[in-house]
């Protein structure tokens, strides 16, 4: 009689909660790279990825992931970097012109997908990395004339560079530059990331013949490093957990590390393979690794997604405070996964885009929505 | 195609013999009334899946890419069995309940194709998938039957309704790299993966099911022919888990199930005894009474 009447018990389950999309492209010599995800109101989501080497790909889905709308971006814009902004109730990127490298502010409008000119920045070229804080965006390159990485704070309004700084390689590293931004070689990562109480930011680059982890104040004045083992070790993600708290991690050589909650010492002059992480061997780190602040069962967690060598994603999930952790989940079983971006949901789950090679054909983008009950299984709650 | 038809022989044949037993044994009357029978049964069944919804992984960018479209294969091309115990008690003389506890396998199968053209590398991708499913059940049918004559040999009808729960189920994929509506299930290079389905797959299943078909009530045993059809009310599959890819069929084949619900056609034949009393059974009257 039980089984009778549970069988009967109306489902509340919605079809949006959970899903995998890969989206199809008739075309079969197009590939595509992943590179930011947001979450839109209306519950879908805004992707940009790379396609055919370094040329920008913008789409648009629906609460259930079905494509909305995608745009091939036109030249002479190309090169995006892996950062959709969210700001003002609008949606940005950062990317470049092939021709004169000078970097552009876009803006992307969510209903047609067409793409604006917000800012034209001609001192900044070879953007790598773009950041926002909730109030100014911080842009970083790469300056090929005078081998330096730069940083710049642009104002609120998007409108003017209101502060720049900039750190000496040493050397030069255009060949990088070139295999990175034209994504035919080794992408590296860039980042910044700023602590909530907006007093220092981090940032990994080159600097110092090396991949390095620079601490810089409000002013974006260099305070202190970690340095890289030249271009075989450095940090690949961080997360600000406040005040000088990160979760990071960091590769060397070929192995990959991770720790949820360690302390960097923002004036100290010392060397990345010297903060204290996890060894992973199972993951790659040539492919991304993603750290996020992710909500686990109404609790602010730290999740970090990572490729393993066998092509499964890696998620993990650990406590913010403690930095123990609470729950691993593996996705993917015998197709090649490659983690892009990933971002909190408002129904409390969680979007990833990824990099899929379907059936062993070409690589396609897909997103794999989690649901918060799939989420709080992660954790072990009932 | 084939089957179908050397089935219809075979009851043709067993109309004809039946029909002799009929004409030699017409001088006796059955006596139902608060008599229990005990048998067995067993039979063979075909389903028909019916798509209420259509899911997919594969997202097309184009109107053009008709890639991932499934096709279901037809109600008879995949056959499946069932057996158990039969157990049959009677109200009245016409009126008797009927339960049938016993396993009942259900399959059928889908075929989906990828293609993609590459006009620059040459390149050139395509696939073929054929999904064989495969789901095994305790079934508990009852149905209220009523017999027509009180004849030896008295055909009937049935109505009433199943619940299925379900014991184990599996997924197949075979594939082949032409696309040309067919994938041989027959050469084992093909089978690319088989996976436990249990946790797609609903634990129950619950519908009607009705059917008809002739008994000959003999001095010792009751022999019945009938063909049933079960149809389920409750999709098959467990919504929360399409997507899972708890398989890894989601990601390797681009492969979600779509809301069906299954309808069965079955034929069975089935013995029975009286088990009311064993010596001097009394279940053969004369035509006086």
């Amino acid at each position: 009689m039980s089984s009778i009447l549970f069988s009967c018990k109306k489902d509340d389950f919605k079809e949006e909660e959970t899903y995998i999309k890969v989206y199809g492209e008739l075309d079969g010599n197009k590939k595509f790279v992943p590179l930011a995800i947001q979450q839109t109101a209306d519950g879908g989501s805004l992707m940009l990825s790379a396609v055919n080497g370094w040329n920008i790909f913008l789409m648009k889905t629906d609460a259930l992931g079905e494509v909305v709308w995608k745009t091939d971006v036109d030249a002479p814009y190309v090169s995006a970097t892996p950062n959709l902004i969210a700001a003002n109730g609008s949606y940005y990127f950062v990317c470049m012109d092939q021709v004169g490298l000078f970097s552009y502010l876009m803006k992307v409008d969510e209903s047609t997908g067409a793409t604006d000119v917000v800012k034209t920045a001609n001192s900044i070229i070879y953007p790598t990395y773009a950041y926002y804080d909730g109030v100014n965006l911080f842009i970083q390159n790469y300056n090929r004339v005078s081998n330096e990485t730069g940083i710049h704070k642009i104002s609120s309004d998007f409108q003017s560079i209101e502060q720049s700084n900039y750190i000496d390689v040493m050397t030069s590293v255009l060949n990088e530059m070139v295999n990175h931004t034209t994504f035919s070689g080794r992408r590296f990562p860039f980042f910044i990331q700023s602590n909530p109480e907006r007093t220092n930011l981090v940032m990994s680059c080159f600097y110092n013949y090396s991949f390095s982890l620079v601490m810089m104040d409000q002013n974006l004045d260099m305070t202190g490093v970690y340095n890289g083992a030249a271009y075989q070790g450095g940090v690949n993600a961080a997360l600000s957990l406040g005040g000088n708290a990160f979760a990071i991690a960091k590769f060397s050589n070929e192995n990959q590390y991770f720790t949820a909650n360690t302390t960097l010492d923002f004036n100290t002059i010392g060397i990345t393979a010297n903060i204290p992480a996890n060894g992973y061997s199972e993951l790659d780190n040539s492919k991304p690794v993603v750290v996020k602040d992710l909500p686990v069962d109404g609790n602010s967690t730290v999740c970090m997604i990572a490729t393993t060598r066998t092509n499964q994603l890696l998620m993990q999930v650990f406590d913010k405070a403690s930095g123990s952790l609470l729950g691993t989940k593996y996705l993917g079983k015998n197709t090649p996964l490659s983690i892009g971006d990933f971002t909190a949901t408002a129904d409390g789950g969680a979007l990833l885009l990824v990099q899929m090679r379907v059936m062993g054909g070409p690589t396609r983008l897909a997103t794999i929505k989690l649901s918060k009950k799939q989420l709080d299984d992660v954790i072990g709650k009932e | 195609m084939n089957r179908k038809y050397k089935l219809s022989q075979v009851l043709i044949v067993l109309i004809f013999m039946f029909h002799g037993i009929l004409l030699a044994q017409n001088n006796f009357q059955v006596d139902r009334k608060n008599k229990l029978f005990f048998g067995v049964y067993g039979g063979t069944n075909v389903t028909n899946v019916s798509v209420k919804d259509s899911y997919h992984v594969l997202t097309p960018t184009s109107e053009l890419d008709l890639n991932g479209s499934k096709t279901y294969g037809k109600m008879f091309e995949s056959w499946s069995s069932q057996f158990g115990f039969k157990l049959m008690y009677g109200f009245s003389k016409h009126i008797s309940v009927v339960v049938e506890p016993g396993i009942y396998t259900k399959k059928f199968h889908y075929l989906t194709n990828y293609a993609w053209s590459d006009t620059i590398d040459m390149m050139d991708f395509s696939k073929e998938i054929r999904f064989n499913n495969n789901i095994t059940y305790f079934t508990l049918p009852l149905y209220l039957r009523w017999d027509m004559l009180k004849k030896q040999f008295s055909p009937y009808i049935q109505a009433g309704g199943f619940f299925d729960f379900r014991y184990k189920s599996q997924k197949a994929a075979y594939v082949d790299g032409m696309i040309d509506g067919a994938v041989d299930v027959n050469n084992p290079d093909l089978l690319t993966a088989e996976v436990s389905w249990n946790d797609y797959v609903k634990k129950h299943q619950y519908g009607i099911a009705g059917g008809l078909g002739f008994s000959y009530f003999s001095k010792y045993v009751v022999i019945s022919l009938e063909v049933n059809y079960k149809m389920a009310l409750n999709p098959l599959f467990d919504d929360r888990n399409r997507y899972s890819d708890l398989s890894g069929f989601t990601t390797q084949f681009l492969d979600v199930d779509d809301r069906i619900k299954l309808g069965s056609l079955n034929a069975q034949l089935s013995l029975m005894i009286p088990i009311s009393s064993m010596v001097y059974l009394k279940i053969l009257r004369r035509t006086k009474y």
